[in-house]
């Protein structure tokens, strides 16, 4: 019988790595408020914690879980900005490196999440919103266990039970492809093995990304008819989420490098490939539960553009560099 | 004879007996009208001893020019100011250039 190695974030509160972690930032400029500062504080003692319980683990001997109070987007969004942060500035450290390890493992799916939620309605919209922002992290979510669920051996009147089975089913319904279990008496919970995870390159899974050349009808705003690409993400959940998207360059050689969600507050970079880092994006389009954001070719990045439709042809449907 | 148990003369309760240049009755006479005052007699030794070091320290720093140290706004402009000195240096060896990531930006948004 598998066996798996259980530890609650908190407890590596006073870990020797809080105060090793801690001491490599600093928050400097008067224009903070007191309420920022305390955030700040929180969010680098948390990434430590989870950089502790990521050192301890030890999947070749059982497979460790991290219980974690509180939400997971942004615990996995700060330590993918910590990680950014440490390869700008001091990238040849042992920190920067362990940091590294650990926001590519949870943004490139090798860390299964699940969430666990009480049937209850708001308690159920915010799972929602933060599964569309775990999907776009890059999280590979195994699933949703709703528990308790409410018994009739436990006296619970037929009128809760129904709205607690409706209310999961609902949940089921918002998060498309997100297996939601509830929990029964005496069993363990089992999510698919092929868990969900980020950009998948054909197009399927609970987050995806394609590429096309831009057709006239796909974004009627552009008028651009060489050079053109959409992008195209899918995240479950989306549209329960305050959405803004952006660009941002971690190369200043290219107009962008990264396209930037950011999902009530929660900021997921998605990294662009070649063609597209040689573009400019103009706009985009939120509908339902996708994003599609439309590029035209940098002239100063494609001076001929015959070239950007040959190299386009070379780079398939995939969002992400491989 | 061991006497790491006698207290110091100037802070003795005795006051000034047995001090350096007092023996005899006259010294007996002062220790019992001291008794009675010994912790003002205490005290003014601590508060001149006190006075004193104040005093030195405060010439210290007239010498040092620290004083004017004050009207300095940026510690490079005043290599010779020992404050500015300091906390030149002090920053040179611990703080290094802040990191800034590169903004976002923002798209416009179409809602069909």
């Amino acid at each position: 019988m598998p066996t798996a190695h259980v530890v609650d974030l908190g407890d590596f509160s006073d870990h020797p790595l809080v105060g090793e972690f801690s001491e490599s930032f600093s928050v400097t400029g008067a224009s903070r408020v007191s309420g920022d500062l305390a955030r700040a504080t929180a969010s680098v003692r948390r990434t430590a914690m989870m950089l502790a319980a990521f050192d301890v683990a030890d999947p070749r001997v059982d497979p460790t879980v991290v219980v974690v109070d509180g939400s997971v987007p942004e615990l996995v969004s700060d330590a993918c900005s910590f990680s950014a942060l440490l390869q700008v500035s001091a990238a040849e450290t042992s920190l920067a490196q362990r940091v590294k390890a650990m926001s590519d493992a949870l943004a490139g799916g090798d860390i299964e999440w699940i969430v666990v939620t009480p049937p209850e309605r708001a308690a159920m919209e915010s799972v929602t919103v933060q599964v569309a922002q775990g999907c776009a992290l890059g999280l590979r979510v195994a699933g949703v266990l709703v528990a308790p669920m409410p018994r009739k051996r436990d006296g619970w009147p037929k009128k809760i039970r129904r709205s607690a089975r409706g209310l999961v089913e609902q949940l089921q319904d918002r998060l498309f492809d997100i297996p939601v279990q509830r929990s029964r008496a005496g069993k363990v919970p089992v999510f698919a093995s092929h868990a969900a995870r980020g950009i998948e390159a054909t197009g399927a899974g609970p987050l995806s990304a394609t590429i096309s050349p831009e057709a006239g009808s796909s974004s009627g705003s552009s008028s651009e008819s060489d050079g053109g690409h959409v992008l195209s993400v899918t995240i479950p959940g989306l549209q329960h989420c305050d959405v803004e998207v952006g660009v941002w360059s971690q190369d200043p050689s290219y107009p962008s490098t990264h396209v930037v969600v950011r999902l009530d507050g929660v900021v997921a970079r998605i990294e662009l490939n070649s063609t597209l880092r040689r573009c400019v994006a103009v706009e985009a389009v939120v509908a339902g539960d996708s994003i599609a954001v439309s590029f035209r070719a940098d002239p100063a990045q494609w001076p001929d553009p015959r070239a950007s439709r040959g190299a386009s042809d070379q780079t398939g449907e995939s969002g992400k560099e491989a | 004879m061991d006497d790491s148990d006698e207290r110091p003369w100037w802070l003795s309760r005795d006051g000034d007996a047995g001090g350096p240049g007092e023996t005899g009755d006259a010294a007996d006479h002062e220790s019992n009208a001291q008794d009675r005052s010994a912790g003002s007699t205490q005290g003014w030794d601590l508060t001149s001893m006190l006075g004193m070091l104040g005093s030195l320290a405060g010439q210290w720093w007239e010498s040092s020019g620290a004083g004017t140290h004050a009207d300095h706004d940026d510690p490079a402009d005043h290599p010779d100011c020992v404050i500015c000195m300091g906390l030149t240096r002090l920053s040179a060896s611990t703080a290094s250039e802040p990191v800034v990531l590169p903004a976002v930006r923002w798209l416009p948004i179409r809602r069909p």
